[in-house]
Parts: structure tokens; sequence; C-alpha cells
């Protein structure tokens, strides 16, 4: 499931269970449609939803809205594949008010999606390359002044094993620092274990129970755990994390922020976020459309629900360009309260390094 | 949830549970209880409804459930009073139906919780832990036999890596040294494929390397790899890795050893295993009954193949009971052509002659 879908790679490659469609590649070169792809776009996206969207009566609403505009000739006129695509989209968000569903279309061919076969070893090879290229959404590292460390995660888009070893370099560089601030604000999701691999760091030694997915066409439940031993240093369960968040943040990323907001592991900073908590994938409808389908829903332990369509409510509100610096002067605040004397000078100064002068 | 993880995830062990409340062995013994025609009714038109919504190839689904409904119009299960009768030979027939002996109907003495997430995360994992480490999570004691060849039983994958890690990772690294390497799998029904996934980890190098493949009824793929990292002292991918086999071996079991060998790094010593490659869960039928349905089917990405009816065919072909010593012997003899130093020499051969004496 990668967040940035390499060029040549097809969208069913590569099916972790959680997807983030909100940035998928570029369509290509616009096409004509006539009446019978239409209708076989229309009877191939509802026959999807049907089998696999992870509310059946939602799917049952969307196929009788759909068929009404149908009945209307509201699609008539819609020769342009790419307008297709994004009237239906608009029309089954509409019913289901779910972000995670969408209807695309592909000018290069979609390929059959043969169970027997799947990805292969080329398009696996195409993947790994890229999580490479973007350092497996590990994008920045750093420390801030206050010895407030900072890391961005830009997508957890990748299985985690490929990623583990970057992960356990980047936690390294940060293991010294007395508080650490993770940015989500870019990030649209990814793979859950690839979310617990990085939330182990957070915690002890114990095992924790994260977050649970149910799938709906197979009526099963996947539980994800924080893993006991990482690669690297471990971050622990003690000091302050702050997680930025900004209307972008999406799917896997909310996990990720709902998750230690409700095990109060971390206080989350900027805005409401995008609200889409149903993994799930591309399907293939005809050689040039596909659906994304939500055929799951997240479900947390301590809440027994999830963020759909309300996002991950902000701790501490702040608009999303502001956000680091505001978690920034709470994280030094927070260390400034516990400091002995002899660290209250360097905090001070870091604070106010960041607030700027004082007026007269 | 734990406890859901556990029903849900599982390659099946067999015989025994994905759900809450029973232990292998502990099954056997569990209470039996009355069925009155009420339930009949319902746990065999559950049963036929569940398989028919979620067995992984959907036109076998529908010959299942139609088999299983077709019985019961005949009355076949009209006489059944017991409810481990019921369970059994809905077993038996969802088995002949499917020629799948992943289909298991279990009846449960304590209640199956109708939506499994909403258990409480702590008491749920700390009785799956406290059962794990009761059992040492699958694992027995590694010992050392004749020539210093290691030597390890692995009675079942069951239990997820994240509660097993320090465990095996304790056993592992007791082992990390040995010339070679026995891993007796011939009573192992079968478990999780990510601990399968992780005790492979340590018999290869740092690499994340794609073991399997799990292809779910749902369109849904999902990936299984070693890990790069793991706690304790790797094996590595160098010295004999010899693996028993027998016709119990099953599911996870079964794709532990087909992984090894399709990797060319175990040789598989004993009979041809069960025959199952698929991967499901527990589904609840009534407060009592459950269905363990198949959802997936696992496939090795180099073979492009899995060992679904056939079973792991094994390298060296022998009788279960003989496979150890067999297996011992191999292992001698593979240290000895190694073996520069000719006091050690002597002694491996002299231990060649006492095991194949045996």
């Amino acid at each position: 499931m990668i967040r940035f879908v390499p060029p040549a790679a097809v969208v069913l490659v590569l099916a972790l269970t959680a997807r983030a469609p909100a940035q998928q590649p570029p369509p290509g070169p616009d096409m004509t449609l006539d009446a019978p792809t239409r209708r076989a776009v229309i009877d191939g996206v509802i026959a999807r939803l049907n089998e696999a969207y992870v509310f059946p009566d939602t799917a049952r609403a969307m196929e009788r809205a759909i068929r009404a505009r149908q009945g209307r000739h509201e699609y008539d006129g819609l020769t342009s594949a790419r307008a297709f695509a994004e009237s239906l989209t608009a029309h089954l968000q509409a019913v289901s008010r779910d972000r995670h569903l969408r209807v695309r279309y592909s000018a290069e061919p979609l390929p059959e999606s043969r169970p027997d076969q799947g990805p292969g070893p080329a398009e696996e090879a195409r993947a790994r390359a890229f999580g490479r290229r973007v350092n497996y959404g590990i994008e920045r590292a750093e420390r801030l002044t206050g010895n407030v460390g900072y890391l961005e995660v830009r997508s957890f888009g990748f299985e985690p094993e490929w990623a583990e070893a970057t992960v356990g370099a980047a936690m390294t560089v940060l293991a010294n620092t007395d508080a650490l601030i993770i940015d989500l604000r870019r990030n649209g999701g990814g793979s859950p274990a690839y979310v617990a691999l990085i939330s182990s760091y957070l915690f002890g030694p114990d095992s924790v129970h994260l977050n649970s997915l149910y799938w709906r066409p197979e009526d099963r439940t996947d539980a994800f755990y924080t893993r006991v031993d990482v690669p690297g240093t471990r971050y622990g369960p003690d000091k302050p994390v702050y997680v930025l968040t900004s209307r972008r943040t999406f799917s896997g990323a909310e996990e990720f922020a709902y998750n230690l907001q409700t095990r109060k592991r971390a206080v989350i900073v900027g805005d409401t976020t995008g609200g889409g908590a149903h993994p799930g994938g591309m399907r293939r409808v005809t050689e040039h459309f596909g659906v994304w389908v939500p055929s799951g829903r997240a479900i947390n332990p301590i809440t027994g629900t999830n963020w759909e369509r309300v996002g991950v409510r902000p701790d501490l509100a702040a608009p999303a360009d502001s956000a680091l610096r505001v978690a920034q002067l709470a994280a030094l605040r927070d260390l400034l309260q516990r400091a002995d004397t002899a660290e209250r000078g360097r905090l001070e100064d870091a604070l106010r390094e960041i607030e700027g002068p004082r007026p007269p | 949830m734990p406890g859901s993880n556990r029903l849900a995830v599982l390659m099946l062990a067999a015989g025994v549970a994905a759900a809450c409340g029973s232990e292998r062995g502990r099954d056997a013994a569990s209470a039996d209880a009355g069925v009155d025609a009420a339930t009949r009714r319902a746990v065999v038109e559950g049963v036929a409804a569940r398989v028919q919504a979620s067995y992984v190839f959907r036109d076998r689904a529908a010959v299942i459930a139609r088999a299983i409904r077709a019985r019961a119009r005949r009355g076949d299960y009209d006489g059944v009073t017991s409810a481990r009768a019921l369970a059994d030979s809905l077993t038996a027939h969802l088995q002949a139906a499917g020629r799948d002996r992943h289909l298991r109907v279990r009846y449960s003495h304590d209640i199956l919780p109708a939506q499994p997430w909403r258990r409480s995360a702590t008491t749920g994992a700390d009785s799956l832990r406290a059962r794990g480490r009761r059992a040492n999570f699958g694992f027995g004691r590694p010992r050392r036999l004749l020539g210093d060849i290691a030597y390890l039983e692995i009675h079942d994958f069951g239990f997820e890596p994240q509660w097993a890690e320090e465990t095996v990772a304790d056993v592992l690294t007791r082992l990390a040294d040995a010339p070679a390497l026995i891993i007796d799998l011939r009573r192992n029904g079968g478990g999780s494929p990510r601990m399968a996934a992780f005790v492979t980890s340590y018999f290869l190098g740092p690499d994340s390397i794609h073991l399997s493949t799990l292809y779910w009824r749902g369109n849904r793929v999902e990936r299984v790899y070693t890990r790069p990292s793991v706690p304790g002292r790797r094996y590595g991918p160098d010295r004999p890795v010899y693996v028993l086999t027998s016709h119990a071996t099953f599911s996870a079991a079964e794709g532990f050893a087909y992984g090894l060998q399709a990797l060319g790094r175990a040789v598989i010593v004993g009979d041809t295993t069960g025959g199952g490659a698929h991967a499901g869960g527990l589904h609840r039928v009534t407060d009592h009954f459950g269905v363990w349905v198949p959802g997936a089917r696992a496939v090795n990405p180099i073979t492009k193949r899995n060992w679904e009816r056939i079973g792991v065919r094994p390298d060296v072909a022998v009788p279960e009971r003989e496979a150890l010593g067999v297996a011992h012997a191999l292992a001698l003899r593979q240290v000895l052509a190694q073996e520069p130093d000719a006091e050690r020499r002597r002694r491996l051969e002299r231990a060649i002659l006492e095991v194949e004496r045996r």
C-alpha cells in the first residue's frame, strides 16, 4: 500500500491493509466515453461496493442513489472520463460521506486482478526502490532548540520490514532529546503495521494494543500491537510527545494520532484531521476505471469507536502552519515546569528564542 | 482486541481454539452439553451461512453450504443431542464437502463474544499472555544432542510475536552457536503466519524476505516478511538446519517448513505434512458454537504455489518416528564434512556410529 504510487506501478500493487487515496498519481490524458462504457463502470462500481463496502446498508443506499441519477439521465452528457470519475465520486461521497471512497480513471490500463498472481517481483522491486528514494517516509529527524526532537513522517505507506532499519536510525538520533514532536501535517496514511512500528518506540517493554481493524467482506478483525523489540533506541513511555496535524492528515496518520491520544501518550497539536477511518483498497472495475473501496473500519480498543468523519480533535487547537511553533512552546514550557534550577536557564533561553523579543 | 486477534488471525492450530477459554488438551476434557432442536437448527444453518459468506473460494463455498443444508433437510442432524457430537459431525461433513482440513466447527464451554473487539483490552491481553507464558509460547526447551547438534521442538506457532519476543530471543540465542540445528515440528498444528515468519527471520540474514502472500476472499492481499533485525542472537543463514515433519504437521507449521525449503535454507526430514495452506479464523455462530473458516490462501512467492492438500514433500522421506535419528546422523555428517580439526573429526565419526547404531 503505497501512499505515493510509483509511476509505472498499477494501483492494485502491494495491497497492504490501509491505503490513503488522497494523493493518487495523475490519471493521464483524458478519454471519451460512450454509453456502454458508462453503464459498465456504473454496474461495476455498484457491484464492488455491494461486495465489499464496510457498511452494506450504505452500499445499498449508494446503489439506489446512483441508479436514480442514471434513471434521470444525469450521466448521459458526461463524455469525459475524468469528469465522469469525479462526478461518480462526488455522488458516492454525498451518500456515504466517506472520503476514502473514490472512483478513479486511469489512462494506463489497469491490470486484471488475478488472484493467483498479485503483484510480482518486478513490482515489488519498484516499490522498494521508491521507498528507498523517499526514505520510507522518514522525511526529517533533527534536534530543535532546548533539546526537543523533531520527526517528520510524510507517509506510513511502506512495509515496516523494509523501513525498520531507517526508523531505528532516526529514533536513535532522537533518543537523547527530552521531548519529541512528530509532524504528520502532510501525512495521508499507509500501513497500520508501519504505524504500529513507529508507535512502538513511544511505549515501554510491554506490548500495547493500539488499534483493531474490522474487515467486512471477511468478517475478520486484525489487531495491531506495539513491538517489544525494535531496532535502534526506544524513546520510551515517559518523555513528552506532541503530534502535529492538519486537515490533510488522513487515514493511517489519523490512526497514529488517535491511538496515542486515546492512550494519553501524546498531545495532538494543530487542526482537526481529515476523518477517514476506513481502510480498503483499489479495485479494478473496467480497463480504465477503478474504485477505491473502504472495506474495513478501525476500532480503537479504548473508545470502541474511531475518527470517521469527525477526525481527530486536537488537544491544542492551532492553525496547521503554526502548529510546530505552538508545540515547541508547549514542550519547552512543560520541560521548564519539571526542570531543576540548573536546567531552567537553558530552557528559558530556548523559549525566548522561539517567542521572539518581548514588547517593551 | 487481543482475544479477537487470537480469534481472527490464525492458521489453525490443530484441535484448538483460537477462541477464548480453551487450550489444547483442555478441549478434550471440557464438559459436553446437550443441544435441543432449536440450537441444532441455529448452529447448522449458521455454519452453512458463515461458510457460504466467508470461505476463501466463493464457488466452493456455495457447494459446501448446499451440502450441509441438504443433510439438514434429510434429517442427518435430528438425532444429535450432544454438543460435541454436533460439532464433530458438522466438521466431518464440512471437510468432506470442501476437502479442506481447516474447516472445523467448535463447541465452546465459554460463551463466544458476539463482537470480539468489545472485550476489554487489558483482560484479554493478560489472559493470552499468561496462557502463552505457561506454554512457553509454543517452544520446547532447546537441547544439545550427541556431537553438539542443537535440537528444538516447536509445539505450535499459536501466539503472536509481540508477546513471545523475549522467549523466542532467549531460546534462539541459546542455539545460536550450534554447528547444526534440528527443529521438530512433528506435533505442530499451526498458528500465526507472523509468528512463523518471525522465527524464520533467525535463520536468514538481516533482510526483509518476502515469505508468503495471503490472498483473502475480500480481494485483500497481505504480505508476510521476515524481520531484518531480531532480538537476541540470530542463528544466521549459513549453518545446516533440518526440519522434522509428520502427517500431523499442519497449516502455519507447514508454511514454515515450505518457506525454508523453497529458500533452500533447510532440509525437511520425515513424512509428508497435512496439506493445509489456508489462513482464517473462528467465527461465532451461536453463544457456544463457532466455525473456523479459511478466508485466505497462502502462496509462496518463490514457488508461486502452496501445499494445500498435497502437503510439504520431505527432502528425506522417512517414517516420522525415525525422523530425528535420521536428521541427527545427517547433521553430524554435514558438520563432519566441514570440520578441519582431526580430534573433533574423530569425535564426530564416533557420534555418527553411535547414532546410526540406534
